[in-house]
């Protein structure tokens, strides 16, 4: 395909993702310049390894007997930090909803909200899995990834 | 015979009878007589009491008549002026909402006026420049409808008593920045210099307030477009000083005698407790509130003196001035009220004889930001700053501290900035024609190469360089803050006498100030032959719309890639930050091609600074203030020279591995040594670890929630470690979006500054540079 295409529907795309990416995101991408071109590519990864580390965390320890909720809220909060660093406002917003229910200490809730997150969480990641892949294509045909204005 | 006798007997009888009938007639009509006096008197008195009766009755009746008259009409009138009022009270509320649709017509107006101003650029760019012109004016009017609305909007407010002053943080520094800045295009385009006057940089102490902004730039703003308005050559003037309540001082003393008195005089216990609570409470109050004195000084046409007291009042205008001038005259009012409302009050200096102008002056109280401790408050008795006892060591002897050369067209900014640099102790050198530039270079580096060669020598050279000293300190200004500077302690470089660093030899140039050749050609003479160990750095003025065109007659690579660009006003941050490119303030000596190793800003470590200076900046959330303008202060070589924190070493405390890789990666963009921890405890082991060895970190990047120990608690215990050697270093608090509360307590914990997550590199950098420059001027100052 011509890098001009790929260029269009990358910014397409990446205007789309408006409702799943804040400003943050934006703020990361304008971070990445000549000498680190994989700094999005890497920060990206490292959320889905922490995401999956505590949603992994997180499913376990609503298992339990005794449901700590301490420690859940703890998880949660961590999952809403590293989520808001890198834009995904719909799964810190489940997150942050997530965490009322913690203080309620009630577990059906809580787990229905797990559900909630995971759900925004797979959602965020198809979406950044595309564009990342987007952004391959164009450097592979030898074209610069296009700037957003904001 | 006896009938004779009895004649003579009853004519005797007669007689008799007839003389007591008359003894008996004049009685009975004396006493008739007196009757009828007395009767008389008694109706005179009868009479007189009832006409008393009667007269009073009428008085009565009479007064009772004109009360009830007089209440009539007191109800009366009464009714009347609440039926005004009231009128008055719909027509204001009427007015308001009139104005709500006014201001929204207006704003679609300017809307529109912008749709098309962008329309007509994208279509035919070409053609265009009519259309545009008409369409910027028409936005001009729009904004200057908008102008006078709002003017009289705040006018009708003010009236009513319906003004409300609102809290927020804001730097008072920034604004007037913000405020000076402003005008002064429109200044310079009449041949007025705006400046702004440092002054004792008292305000940059507390410069972080909690207050109404926009009503103080309302204030400043109309001042200073009056005195912009009103000056048709010359200067104007800003100046701010921060100082403590005054009246906080007498009151606390006054209080307890007077409480006293009181509880002699009237024995009442209740009364001493009352006023020791008052009194207390005012002094609650009142201790963090701090007085803040502006000045507008201008060298217009002046107001005379019997017009003075009339130009406050609403409406007038100062006639004989106005000719010409546009202005609904409703500004001094607005102000004058809007500074009563903060507690102050604003008047009109007199000037010395032969100055003409005026000047403004105007004081309002804000409350600082910055936790104040009950001991600052006692220890504070004849001050009248807010001053903690500094050491401060000099560890740099005479000879090699650096100077400074001014050169700037406008003859009142030249002394401000002369004064302002020699409080601080430095040494400054003014040139005021173009012709003298030459010559005061070369006085310099002759000067510097004899100090050079005399010092060079080893055991004799420091005998030598006293007496260098001594003759170069004729030309010092004899200043309180340079008492410290006499004591040279042994300082490392000495051990390596061909090593010693010189001091930099910082040269400011205003390129409108004279003939530009005639100007780069002794700069250039200047460096020419200057030996390696002095620096110099050459700093040119610009006009803002000339941008660099004067360099590009030269040729960008004859300039060296150390040298700087100011493009707007020099004061403010700019003045700060070229000031904080010497060597006493935390500069580096500029690279010189070679591979110097670079050096750092002398080690601060030994000065004792207990107040924490906050900053606060929102960044992120409220973007507008604080985006770092790279067209400021432009290096010639181009960004790319040297990375700005090079050779600083960072500390990164944040539990979320992203924001810890974000910041990681943005603070070494920046050139910065970066190491980085998990939680709270981490840091403070770390930072504890560092004192310890003597390795100084250079800025700690703090996330407010971590797990195991958190920002606010790692944070004041870091403070207290530091206590024990004296150390400050600064902290900037990360936080995300939603965390308002915490900010709070972060700041009493004793951060310098916050930032919004994630770590923006411009935000970042102008946080760390402002916190390096801001620390060592306020040492200085504060001696």
């Amino acid at each position: 395909m011509e890098v001009d295409q790929l260029q269009r529907s990358f910014l397409e795309y990446t205007n789309s993702l408006f409702r799943f990416l804040d400003g943050q995101f934006g703020q990361l991408q304008l971070l990445q310049d000549e000498s680190n071109p994989e700094f999005v590519f890497e920060v990206v990864s490292l959320f889905f390894e922490d995401s999956e580390r505590i949603l992994n965390d997180l499913t376990l320890a609503l298992d339990q007997q005794n449901v700590d909720f301490k420690k859940i809220d703890a998880h949660v909060h961590q999952f809403k930090g590293s989520s808001s660093s890198i834009g995904a406002q719909r799964v810190r917003n489940a997150c942050i909803a997530f965490r009322n229910f913690c203080e309620g200490q009630n577990v059906e809730a809580c787990r229905r909200c797990l559900q909630q997150v995971k759900q925004e969480y797979l959602l965020v990641k198809t979406k950044l899995e595309a564009l990342l892949r987007l952004e391959q294509q164009i450097l592979a045909a030898g074209g610069v990834i296009p700037m957003l204005d904001s | 015979m006896s009938g004779k006798i009895f004649i003579s007997k009853v004519q005797n009888e007669y007689k008799l009878m007839i003389a007591h009938n008359t003894n008996q007639q004049l009685l009975v009509s004396g006493i008739h007589n007196n009757i009828r006096l007395a009767f008389v008197l008694l109706i005179l008195m009868i009479g007189a009491t009832v006409i008393t009766m009667c007269s009073f009755v009428c008085f009565i009746v009479l007064a009772a008549k004109r009360e009830m008259y007089l209440c009539g009409a007191l109800i009366n009138q009464m009714e009347a002026t609440q039926q005004s009022e009231r009128k008055s009270m719909n027509k204001s509320l009427a007015f308001a909402s009139a104005s709500h649709d006014i201001r929204a017509s207006l704003a679609g107006i300017t809307g529109l006026t912008e749709i098309c101003c962008h329309q007509v650029t994208k279509k035919e760019p070409l053609r265009s420049e009519l259309m545009l012109t008409n369409l910027q004016q028409m936005e001009a009017c729009t904004r200057d409808l908008l102008g006078i609305l709002n003017s009289i909007l705040d006018t009708s407010k003010i009236e009513a008593g319906k003004m409300q002053l609102e809290e927020v943080e804001f730097d008072i520094e920034q604004l007037l920045e913000d405020v000076v800045d402003l005008y002064h295009p429109v200044g310079m385009k009449k041949g007025v210099d705006v400046i702004l006057d440092p002054h004792d940089g008292s305000v940059m102490k507390s410069t972080c307030v909690k207050g109404d902004r926009g009503k103080l730039k309302q204030i400043l703003s109309n001042l200073l477009s009056n005195a912009v308005k009103f000056t048709s050559e010359g200067h104007v003037t800003v100046r701010a000083c921060a100082r403590k309540p005054r009246s906080l001082r007498n009151a606390s003393n006054r209080n307890n005698s007077i409480s006293c008195l009181f509880c002699w005089l009237f024995k009442n216990e209740s009364a001493y407790s009352e006023s020791e609570v008052v009194s207390s409470n005012s002094q609650r109050d009142m201790s963090r509130r701090t007085e803040y004195v502006f000045e507008v000084n201008d060298t217009g046409k002046g107001i005379p003196k019997e017009k003075q007291k009339s130009v406050f009042e609403n409406y007038v205008q100062v006639k004989e001035t106005a000719v010409g001038q546009e202005g609904t005259g409703l500004g001094l009012g607005i102000v004058q009220s809007l500074v009563r409302l903060m507690g102050g009050e604003i008047g009109i200096v007199d000037k010395e004889i032969g100055e003409r102008g005026t000047c403004f002056r105007f004081n309002v109280f804000f409350s600082t930001c910055e936790p104040v401790s009950t001991n600052d408050i006692e220890a504070n008795n004849n001050g009248d700053y807010i001053s903690e006892p500094i050491i401060r060591i000099h560890t740099i002897p005479k000879t090699e501290r650096s100077q400074v050369l001014l050169f700037i067209q406008s003859a009142e900014r030249s002394k401000v900035v002369q004064n302002f640099m020699q409080r601080l102790g430095i040494k400054v050198h003014v040139v005021k024609q173009h012709e003298q530039l030459s010559a005061a270079l070369k006085k310099i580096k002759r000067k510097l190469s004899l100090s050079h060669h005399s010092s060079s020598g080893k055991s004799d050279g420091n005998s030598r360089s006293d007496e260098r000293a001594s003759s170069t300190r004729s030309k010092e200004v004899p200043l309180s803050s340079l008492d410290g500077v006499d004591d040279i302690l042994p300082s490392p470089s000495q051990k390596k006498p061909n090593a010693r660093l010189f001091g930099l030899v910082l040269i400011v140039i205003d390129t409108r100030a004279g003939p530009f050749r005639d100007i780069s050609r002794a700069v250039a003479e200047f460096r020419r032959d200057l030996n390696d160990n002095c620096y110099s750095r050459v700093v040119w003025l610009d006009k803002p719309d000339t941008s660099n065109s004067n360099f590009h007659g030269l040729g960008e690579d004859k300039l060296p890639p150390s040298d700087l660009v100011i493009s707007k006003p020099f004061h403010g941050s700019r003045l700060y930050r070229i000031i904080a490119l010497l060597p006493e303030f935390g500069g580096t000596q500029p690279t010189r091609g070679e591979n110097v190793e670079n050096v750092q800003p002398r080690n601060v470590g030994s000065l004792k600074t207990s107040t924490s200076y906050v900053a606060s900046k929102k960044s992120g959330v409220n973007g507008k203030s604080y985006m770092y303008q790279k067209s400021e202060i432009e290096e010639v070589g181009g960004p790319n020279n040297k990375k700005p924190l090079t050779g600083k070493k960072i500390l990164v405390a944040d539990d979320d591995p992203i924001g810890r890789k974000i910041a990681t990666f943005v603070a070494s963009q920046l050139g910065a040594n970066i190491f980085h921890c998990e939680n709270g405890e981490e840091a403070w082991k770390l930072v504890c670890k560092s004192l310890e060895d003597g390795t100084n970190i250079d800025c700690i990047l703090m996330d407010c929630e971590m797990p195991v120990m958190d920002g606010i608690e790692a944070t004041s215990r870091i403070r207290e470690a530091e206590e024990i050697y004296g150390v400050h270093t600064p902290i900037i608090a990360l936080t995300a979006h939603y965390m308002g509360e915490d900010i709070d307590k972060m700041i009493e914990a004793g951060v310098d500054a916050y930032l919004t997550k994630p770590l923006n590199k411009e935000f970042f950098l102008k946080a760390i540079s402002e916190l390096t420059i801001m620390r060592y001027m306020i040492e200085m100052l504060t001696h």
